[in-house]
């Protein structure tokens, strides 16, 4: 073989795509690169123009050469920018999934030196190996940015959850410090109010004791003795003593008495065994956390009580039902803005059911929100001010309960939150 | 050191060069987008990596590219591209308004790869030097070290080219290797005698 044989047979076999065009358009040759993508031969070929070759891609084809006769030099498209120039598909038919196949396209002028040019060449590399790798590399760059991100995410979610944490465990040891001070207070307040009540009863016969003494001068008739006896009683004010010696005393009782109903009311809260099993009546836990919460709900709303009559007793843990009481009311609480009302009801509608209602006239609850009130940390509240954990353990103790606990609310009109309680017997196997 | 240093002589002849090879890039680029394109005077200088470093001063507000070369000459060309004036460009182009970023890449290639070859091949010509020109590929110089350059010296040759019309301004610089400087000057030289 001689060189001039050779090179049209390299250049047939050569792995890319070769393509002459003349400055009309029309193919001169082209390789087995394109004869065999597109089922036409060399020799078909010659003479066939891009136009109807390539119609798709005729304007950018035409703008490339062109570009390459007027300037004398290459002119080159990416698959970057222009992935498929070339419809066609990638060489893996049966072992990868066939793509369409990436392009790196050069197109060169041939002319004889010196000399103006009378073909383009179009050149067709497959990249579409690289392009895969590449892409699958910014693939990966872009996940582990997500992941990365996610972690961020996460990392600020950790040390929110700390800090909310934190918070609960200080309000935890608020509640062992008031129960602490409620039992401390109730000692001297319970011999203070014994103590006023004796003196009231000593106060009463000593003051029959001294009328009887007064009577008993007025009978004399030494008027000497009586005017002196007026004179000390006007001097020493004694009978407006007499009057105000009982207003003090019935005042002071009435103050021991709510102390003590205070501390009787966060005692019985903040109960230190307080996952005790008992039974216990339901309004009553209720009425002791409105005691509790009476300065939070006293301006906001006016609560109305529908409990029906002679409930039976559950057996529960009265203390932690409380907690969920609190929190209901202080939610529904918060959810007013100026002014409104709370409405409870207990109620058996069925015989072995409890039911529970806490509604609201306050701002609602939208439709996608109500999907998360009940996961931990979810909150609406201010940072600092809510921790998104009340209904969490809300639900968490009526689960406790063998219990139900659901939201109904419509936004700007109010809430509903509906609990309902099993009524079971204490177990038996106890102390087996 | 031991660089080539470059007379003035040699200087005012190369600018000559440049001038009509930059003068023959201007009228290509005219052609092919049918707008008026004026050129600066070219400059050329002799430069360390730490003045090179400062062509990339402004950064983010430029579109840069890169396209080496090899044969009788070896180095790079740089073309910088406000990044303003290629929108308006594009739009004079009649690209899609405003155009895609694949759109504007492929525009900021072409645009640099007609003007780099012009210029480029316009003086190896007139050298009789013979010279290939490498693809141009889009250039961050933010992610580059430019304090880790392996050269002393290399030549710059810069010119301005303004579409007025489209108020788009591009720098071209041709950058010769060391190596390249002294066989440049021989050809210079020849030319001059
Ligand atoms: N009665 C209600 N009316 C309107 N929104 C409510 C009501 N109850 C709960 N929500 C919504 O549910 C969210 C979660 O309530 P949850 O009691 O779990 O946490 P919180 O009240 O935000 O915080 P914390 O109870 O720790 O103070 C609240 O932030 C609020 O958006
Ligand atoms: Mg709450």
């Amino acid at each position: 073989m001689t060189l001039d044989e050779l090179f049209p047979y390299v250049i047939r076999q050569l792995p890319i795509g070769v393509c002459v065009v003349n400055p009309e358009y029309n193919v001169v040759t082209w390789n087995n690169f394109f004869a065999e993508r597109l089922n036409i031969t060399e020799q078909e070929v010659h003479g066939r123009t891009l136009a109807d070759l390539f119609p798709q891609q005729f304007a950018f084809l035409k703008r490339k050469i062109d570009s390459a006769f007027l300037l004398n030099h290459s002119s080159f498209s990416y698959w970057e920018q222009r992935p498929h120039v070339f419809q066609f598909q990638s060489s893996r038919p049966i072992t990868g999934e066939e793509t369409a196949m990436y392009q790196n396209i050069e197109l060169f002028p041939l002319s004889a030196p010196e000399a103006a040019p009378e073909f383009v060449c179009i050149i067709v590399h497959d990249v579409t190996v690289q392009a895969s790798y590449y892409q699958e590399l910014r693939r990966m760059a872009g996940q582990l940015e997500q992941e990365r991100d996610a972690q961020k995410e996460l990392l600020r979610k950790l040390k929110e959850t700390q800090s909310q944490l934190l918070q609960s465990e200080k309000m935890a040891s608020i509640g062992q410090l008031a129960a602490g001070v409620a039992h401390e207070i109730n000692n001297p307040i319970g011999y203070i109010n014994s103590n006023i009540q004796s003196l009231k009863d000593y106060m009463q016969t000593y003051t029959q004791y001294n009328q009887s003494l007064m009577q008993l001068i007025d009978s004399t008739g030494l008027d000497k003795l009586i005017a002196q006896k007026d004179l000390l009683a006007e001097e020493k004010q004694i009978n407006y003593l007499n009057e105000d010696i009982w207003d003090l005393i019935n005042e002071s009782l009435e103050g021991a008495e709510r102390v003590i109903a205070i501390v009787r009311s966060l005692k019985d809260f903040s109960h230190v065994d307080s996952s005790e099993w008992c039974y216990a009546d339901i309004t009553q836990g209720i009425e002791n956390t409105l005691k509790i919460l009476q300065h939070e709900i006293k301006y906001k709303a006016i609560v109305h009580r529908d409990y029906q009559p002679e409930l039976p007793l559950l057996y529960c843990q009265p203390m932690q039902l409380n907690q969920v009481f609190m929190n209901l009311l202080v939610n529904a609480a918060q959810a007013i803005e100026d002014k409104g009302d709370i409405y409870i009801s207990v109620q058996t509608p069925e015989s072995g059911v409890l039911e529970i209602k806490v509604r609201d006239t306050g701002c609602g609850i939208s439709n996608e929100i109500q999907q998360k009130i009940f996961e931990p940390f979810f909150t609406t509240k201010p940072v600092g001010s809510g921790t998104g954990l009340g209904l969490s353990l809300s639900y968490g103790i009526i689960k406790q309960h063998k219990g139900d606990i659901q939201v109904s609310s419509q936004p700007e009109q109010g809430t509903e939150f509906c609990i309902r309680l099993p009524i079971v017997d204490e177990p038996t196997d106890k102390g087996m | 050191m031991s660089t080539v240093q470059i007379s003035d002589d040699q200087k005012d002849a190369l600018q000559e060069i440049l001038n009509i090879s930059m003068g023959q890039a201007a009228n290509s680029l005219a052609r092919l987008i049918s707008c008026k394109i004026t050129l600066s005077i070219p400059q050329i200088s002799q430069t360390t990596p730490h003045e090179f470093s400062q062509l990339f001063e402004q950064g983010e507000t430029m579109h840069y590219t890169r396209q080496s070369f090899l044969g009788d000459l070896k180095g790079e060309m740089l073309c910088l591209m406000d990044k303003s004036g290629c929108d308006a460009f594009a739009e004079a182009m009649d690209y899609s308004n405003p155009p895609s970023a694949t759109e504007l890449q492929e525009l900021i290639l072409d645009v640099s790869n007609v003007l780099a070859g012009a210029c480029l091949l316009g003086m190896s010509k007139q050298l009789t030097l013979r010279n290939t020109l490498n693809p141009p590929m889009l250039f961050d110089p933010t992610l580059t070290d430019f304090s880790n350059l392996k050269w002393q010296s290399a030549l710059l040759m810069e010119v301005d080219f303004v579409v007025e019309r489209a108020n788009f301004s591009s720098r071209v610089i041709i950058c010769l290797e060391e190596s390249s400087i002294s066989e440049l000057i021989d050809r210079i030289d020849k030319l001059l005698e």
